[in-house]
């Protein structure tokens, strides 16, 4: 079963409409039914590789052996159960593959998700991080991922003020856990990658994915309160995705 | 390769393996096939303590193209229980173990583990590990890709070959989404060899001929997968080797023409010519008269034929198992007689194994076969350029067929013969190619061979210690002591040790062109004294040799042979008595003789599973004639080959060496000669030319004349062309030798014009158009010298014109038909009055009552006649030294009177036991040796004669208008088993005992004479009275003839096996 490429990705999300303010960037897109139908599985199979590495059952069960495919399936996955932790977690998977897909970084490389001690819980640390590829220029996304049946500006302040926390933190120890994820996996090149990007230099960009169920009419109107109290340094992306379904069909994306 | 390390093999490989998928002509193929094969080389080498290696060796090898080499390497990797699942799946496949895939398949496709629902169930509630699940699943897939593999393998199904390439493909998909790297390479190395198999196996490459005849190559092809060898294992032969596939277009030319065959000993000739056979049997199956004749020179290779492509070609032609020998592939060898009995089998057979002899005789007998035949295949056909008589009469029966055959107009209709000549060791393959099929480029000449070359050097004797010439050879650590044996021939002594040294861990054949060197009887008394006191097999490995052939033995020469024969060390040359060569022959074959030591005969008719093979003497009869480059490097061609080539070896893919055993302690002339001539041996060995002799006889009449008549060149040409003989030669000796090759050269015409139907009213016209050709046939491949040509030519026309009116149509056709020396056609010419009076006489032999005595009496008159007139008995005496008395000079049986004589020819005919009709040969011949004449002359020659005489007197009658019953051809066979009956001929042939087939002949006869045992007329008729005699044959019958054991168990053999018959 294939999972998200760019090509794919921008082709389920489609172009975004977007405005300019003061602050940065609002881009913001409808998946439809429809579409959301269509690309079910390979949402779904995105999903489940973002939480657990084994990823040959299609293979398994396209040999002749479904049942076993369905059990080491089953047994490898490390979707989670609980509703909020899906949510989170939903929109955090989006936010990678956008960030991927539509800004060019490598954001899909690691997946700290696998490592999560409780499936249930939420991780801990930042939501969206991107790294540029070996040979071009260093350059540092870090990211915010919300998703709700519907918007929040709540949810919204927070994520702006985490971002404005992290902004004063040093990339090194942001990009520690990646780091030890590449080298665990013997990965030169990607370790190297990751050392240049912990130098203090390295500029960052910022983002905000939120994913909600309903159209908000101004889903970034908090972020314009928040810049007035403590303005980033570099310009934000925010980004909203309405799923026009209903919450149950993103519960069924976390069938194993 | 340049970089030692494995690794860097490993990777050359997988870059070769790629390159290989990529090229598109089949030159690339190959060329990238040989870098495979020097990888599989390097692996190998670093193999030797490690499976894995040696597995990797054996695939490379194998997708190189180099079976054989694959299947030796992979019986020890195969061994261990701890490869990978995949690996063993590889190893069985490469040694085509095809029976223990399908059952090692079916045991996992039956198993319940490798079932989804219960993988299901143990991952779920027993924590089968991901990785276990994995081996599982890819076990049962590789099970499915097996079986689809097999079933295409047998049955041809290519539906099941793309079942099973799928299956290997979605494996390995599945081997790299799960990152099992091991998986994938060793299930991307079962694609790889299933590939290399599909491209070469029987059913790809004779997919072309399937066109033509589906069911017949079908029936084919599975009788090969489904081939076993003499004990009953299976050895299937499923692909071919690159000669064969190289070999295919010549076999399918549209033209069907000749060709000449020059691969490699050993480079499967043999499978060439059975393709070339199926080739025939497509393209004649609507005509049931045309025959295919496969000339085997020697007959153990004969023997050795037979048994390769009998069962396969039988079971191509016919649905039931055809058994060799009664079906339609039939052997014609042993004895030079044609009898009644030859003619039952020749008319049901399609495919005849002949020795030259025995073909010219057929040819002679039965002219409806000249036409009949209609593909030839002369094997070791390199023997032509012998000189001595052997090769002068096989190449001039080749010339017979290729004139027939090939280069005779025939009319635009009839498609012309073909004749494949097959050799491998001919290196001027192009001037055979043109001397039998008139052109030059018939020729696949190929330099492939599956094993590795032997290893050629010397070791010399120095008086204390044997010195290799080159480290690659060590000498024996040790030369074992002679424990008290002695030779007054210290050389001798050096031999022995050295060979038994050798001996201790691997076959030795000690080759000798010498017969008399390996005769002699300290080498004899040396060899069973050291076999005693230091043997070379184990005790337990002593297998004694049959009760009859130690009391034939015993007493006599002979006897040591026995006892060291029993000891794994065979001495073989071509005098040994027949029923010692048969045992000798077949421990050979069975690996049950450690030690051979072979005259050239031998070691050219078989195939040899030698390590190393000691050359003692290089001269035929020292010191005239040294052996020529041709025999010896196809002596050291055969050494090492594979007996089987689709079997496990324990010799692995040790080059077998082949090693001059040289003296340099009081070096005798003999010894230097020796030392000159290894050297001259090796050096020769791509270079040499095999050319015919036997011309340069016409050069030594030229020097006669001119130094004798003063005379030109021109007179000579027109004495030859005019005069009988050569009368002007004074020396009486010269005259002699000179005259009986002329003699030969005559008959040699005389037959070519005979057998291509060159009548009186046809002279004209041969001598004017067809003789050139002829000329250019008998002066090609010669060694005749530039210069000397013309003249050779002009000498052989004269010939001819002499042959062609100066001898009358009558008596070319009786000298003909009669095929012996011209002297022997003389002398029955003279007497063939009263010969035809006594072959009349003999018809009372064959009468119902009453008049047996009066038959036997002038079957007496005639084998007299023989006996004491033809030349042919009188060679047989000289070559075999036979010391039969009394001494005065005479016939070789000098009776004292007609009445003893004839009692013991009655004694012989009515099958009395042989210790009585022995007791009266010994009586009346000063107790000479009764089985040596027996041999020689009642078996061999007085049958040749015999038959000779009974196709001369044939056409005498039927000139002089006199009826003669077909019953007198059964003469010659009544004589060869020493029977007195038809039905008794035919029970002897089958191996019943002679002393048994006349009792159970007269026996059945009694009984059956008022119903079934009806006279008849026909040989086909004759051999169903036979069958039914013995069928017939109930167990009272039995008790009441009082049978031994062996001969109730021989008479209830063939008695099945007639039963069995449709």
């Amino acid at each position: 079963m294939n999972t998200f490429d760019s090509q794919s990705f921008r082709q389920f999300l489609g172009q975004p409409v977007e405005r300019k303010y003061d602050w940065g960037t609002e881009q913001r897109f409808t998946v439809s039914e429809e579409l959301l139908v269509v690309y079910e599985e390979i949402l779904k199979e995105t999903i489940n590789r973002h939480h657990s590495s084994f990823d040959f059952s299609d293979e398994i069960a396209g040999i002749g052996f479904p049942l076993a495919a369905q059990a080491m399936r089953y047994r490898n996955s490390g979707n989670p159960a609980d509703d909020k932790t899906q949510m989170g977690n939903l929109g955090e998977v989006i936010g990678a593959e956008f960030s991927r897909a539509y800004l060019g970084f490598q954001a899909v490389y690691t997946y700290p998700k696998r490592f999560n001690t409780n499936v249930d819980q939420a991780m801990k640390g930042v939501d969206i991080l991107g790294l540029r590829a070996p040979g071009q220029s260093a350059q540092l996304l870090i990211g915010e991922a919300k998703c709700a049946q519907r918007h929040d500006e709540r949810l919204i302040e927070d994520a702006y003020k985490h971002l404005d926390k992290l902004e004063r933190e040093e990339s090194s120890r942001i990009l520690r856990f990646m780091k030890e994820y590449h080298r665990l996996s013997g990965n030169r090149e990607l370790v190297e990658n990751t050392d240049r990007h912990m130098a203090k230099s390295v500029p960052r960009d910022y983002l905000i994915i939120s994913v909600t169920l309903t159209v908000p009419r101004s889903p970034f109107s908090a972020i314009a309160e928040q810049v007035k109290q403590s303005p980033l340094h570099r310009p934000l992306l925010a980004v909203h995705i309405q799923f026009e379904t209903k919450k149950s069909w993103l519960t069924n994306l976390f069938e194993p | 390769m340049n970089d030692p390390s494995i690794r860097n093999q490993h990777l050359d490989l997988v870059a070769l393996l790629q390159e290989k998928e990529r090229a598109i002509t089949s030159d690339d193929v190959y060329s990238i096939k040989e870098k495979i094969k020097d990888c599989a080389k390097y692996l190998h080498n670093y193999s030797l303590n490690n499976d894995g290696h040696c597995l990797d060796a054996a695939f490379a090898y194998y997708v190189a193209g180099y079976y054989v080499r694959a299947i030796r390497l992979i019986s020890d990797a195969n061994s261990n229980e701890e490869v990978h699942p995949a690996q063993r799946w590889l190893a069985l496949i490469l040694s085509k173990k095809f029976e223990a895939i399908e059952g090692r398949a079916k045991l996992v496709m039956g198993d319940a583990k490798y079932s989804d629902s219960e993988l299901a169930r143990e991952i779920t509630s027993c924590g089968l590990s991901d990785y276990e699940a994995l081996d599982r699943i890819l076990c049962r897939k590789l099970a499915e890709a097996m079986l689809a593999f097999i079933e295409f393998a047998h049955f041809g199904d290519e539906s099941k070959l793309n079942e099973c390439y799928d299956l290997l493909r979605v494996s390995g998909r599945l081997c790299c989404a799960a990152r099992e790297s091991v998986w994938w390479w060793w299930i991307e190395c079962i694609r790889l060899v299933v590939r290399e198999y599909s491209e070469n196996c029987l059913w790809t490459q004779l997919s072309s001929m399937r066109q033509e005849n589906d069911p017949m190559v079908r029936r084919f092809i599975i009788a090969n997968y489904d081939r076993c060898n003499p004990d009953g294992k299976r050895v299937p032969v499923v692909e071919l080797w690159r000669t064969q596939v190289k070999s295919l277009p010549s076999i399918n030319d549209p033209e069907r023409g000749s060709f000449c065959l020059a691969i490699p000993t050993s480079g499967g000739k043999t499978r060439v010519a059975e393709m070339a056979i199926l080739r025939f049997l497509i393209d004649y199956q609507n005509d049931p008269e045309a025959k295919c004749v496969y000339i085997a020179p020697f007959r153990a290779l004969a023997n050795n034929v037979e048994s390769e492509i009998g069962p396969t070609l039988s079971a191509a032609i016919s649905d039931s198992a055809a058994e060799p020998g009664l079906g339609v592939v039939s052997s014609f060898y042993g004895g030079l007689e044609f009898d009644p009995l030859d003619l039952d089998y020749l008319t049901t057979a399609k495919v005849l194994i002949v020795t030259p002899e025995k073909l010219d005789g057929m040819l002679r007998s039965d002219e409806s076969l000249r036409s009949q035949i209609k593909l030839v295949i002369a094997d070791e056909g390199h023997l032509i350029g012998e000189g001595d008589t052997r090769g002068y009469r096989y190449r001039m029966l080749l010339e017979r067929l290729a004139y027939r055959l090939v280069l005779k107009d025939t009319s635009a209709k009839q498609r012309k013969g073909r004749l494949l000549f097959v050799s491998g060791v001919l290196p001027n393959a192009g001037e055979f190619a043109e001397l039998l099929t008139g052109d030059k480029s018939n020729l696949v000449q190929i330099k492939w061979g599956p094993l590795p070359k032997p290893e050629i050097g010397r070791w010399t004797w120095d008086g204390r210690r044997l010195n290799p010439d080159r480290p690659s050879l060590p000498t024996p650590n040790r030369l074992n002591p002679l424990q008290d044996c002695s030779s007054p021939n210290s050389f001798e002594e050096v031999l022995v040790r050295t060979a038994f040294a050798v001996a201790k861990y691997e076959n030795v054949l000690v080759f000798s062109a010498s017969k008399t060197a390996i005769k002699s009887s300290t080498l004899l008394a040396l060899l069973d004294c050291l076999s005693a006191k230091d043997p070379i097999i184990d005790e337990e490995n002593i297998q004694p040799l049959p009760t009859e052939l130690i009391k034939r033995c015993k007493g006599k020469e002979w006897e040591k042979y026995c006892s060291i024969l029993e000891r794994g060390i065979a001495i073989h040359h071509a005098d040994l008595p027949s029923d010692l060569i048969k045992e000798t022959d077949e421990r050979i074959r069975n690996g049950k003789v450690n030690l051979l030591i072979s005259s050239p005969t031998n070691a050219q008719g078989v195939n040899l599973k030698i390590g190393t093979t000691i050359i003692y003497r290089l001269h035929h009869h020292y010191p005239t004639l040294p052996i020529n480059a041709s025999t010896f490097w196809n002596v050291i061609g055969r050494v090492g080959r594979p007996v089987e080539a689709n079997a496990s070896s324990d010799q692995q893919l040790k080059p077998p060496r082949a090693i001059f055993l040289l003296n340099a302690s009081n070096a005798s002339w003999e010894d230097d000669e020796c030392v000159r001539l290894s050297k001259r041996l090796i050096e020769a060995e791509t270079r040499y030319r095999i050319a015919t002799p036997f011309l340069n006889f016409l050069i030594k009449v030229r020097e006669q004349w001119k130094q004798h008549s003063g005379k030109g060149v021109a007179d000579l040409l027109v004495a030859l062309a005019e005069k009988p003989d050569l009368g002007w030669m004074p020396d009486l000796k010269t005259r002699s030798d000179i005259t009986g090759l002329l003699h030969d050269l005559n008959e040699h015409l005389a037959a070519l014009m005979e057998e291509g139907n060159v009548g009186e009213e046809k002279i004209d016209e041969w001598l004017q158009v067809d003789l050139a050709r002829v000329i250019d046939l008998l002066t090609g491949a010669t060694s005749i010298e530039p210069e000397d040509v013309e003249y050779i030519k002009q000498a052989i026309r004269a010939r001819a014109i002499f042959v062609a009116t100066k001898i009358s149509p009558k008596q070319r056709k009786q000298d003909y038909l009669l095929g012996l020396p011209f002297k022997d056609c003389e002398v029955i010419r003279a007497n063939e009055e009263s010969l035809l009076v006594w072959y009349q006489g003999c018809v009372g032999i064959f009468a119902q009552e009453g008049r047996f005595e009066s038959g036997v009496e002038s079957l007496d008159e005639i084998l007299n006649f023989i006996i004491s007139n033809l030349s042919i008995c009188e060679n047989a005496k000289k070559k075999r030294e036979m010391s039969v008395k009394p001494s005065n000079t005479g016939p070789l049986l000098q009776l004292e009177t007609q009445g003893l004589r004839n009692s013991f020819f009655k004694k012989w005919l009515l099958g009395e036991d042989v210790q009585i009709v022995a007791e009266v040969f010994q009586r009346l011949n000063n107790n000479a040796d009764f089985d040596e004449y027996r041999e020689a002359m009642l078996e061999k020659e007085l049958p040749r004669g015999l038959t000779a005489i009974s196709r001369y007197l044939s056409l005498v009658a039927q000139e002089k208008e006199i009826r003669l019953t077909k019953d007198l051809a059964f003469l010659p066979s009544l004589v060869k088993y020493g029977v007195s009956s038809k039905v008794a001929c035919f029970l002897a042939r089958w191996g019943i005992p002679r002393g048994v087939a006349t009792r159970i002949a007269n026996h059945v006869a009694l009984r059956l004479c008022e119903d079934e045992y009806q006279i008849v007329d026909s040989i086909k008729a004759e051999a169903e009275q036979a069958k039914r005699a013995i069928c017939s044959v109930t167990e009272s019958d039995i008790a009441l003839l009082q049978l031994n054991e062996s001969e109730i168990r021989q008479v209830r053999k063939i008695k099945s096996r007639f039963q069995m018959e449709p």
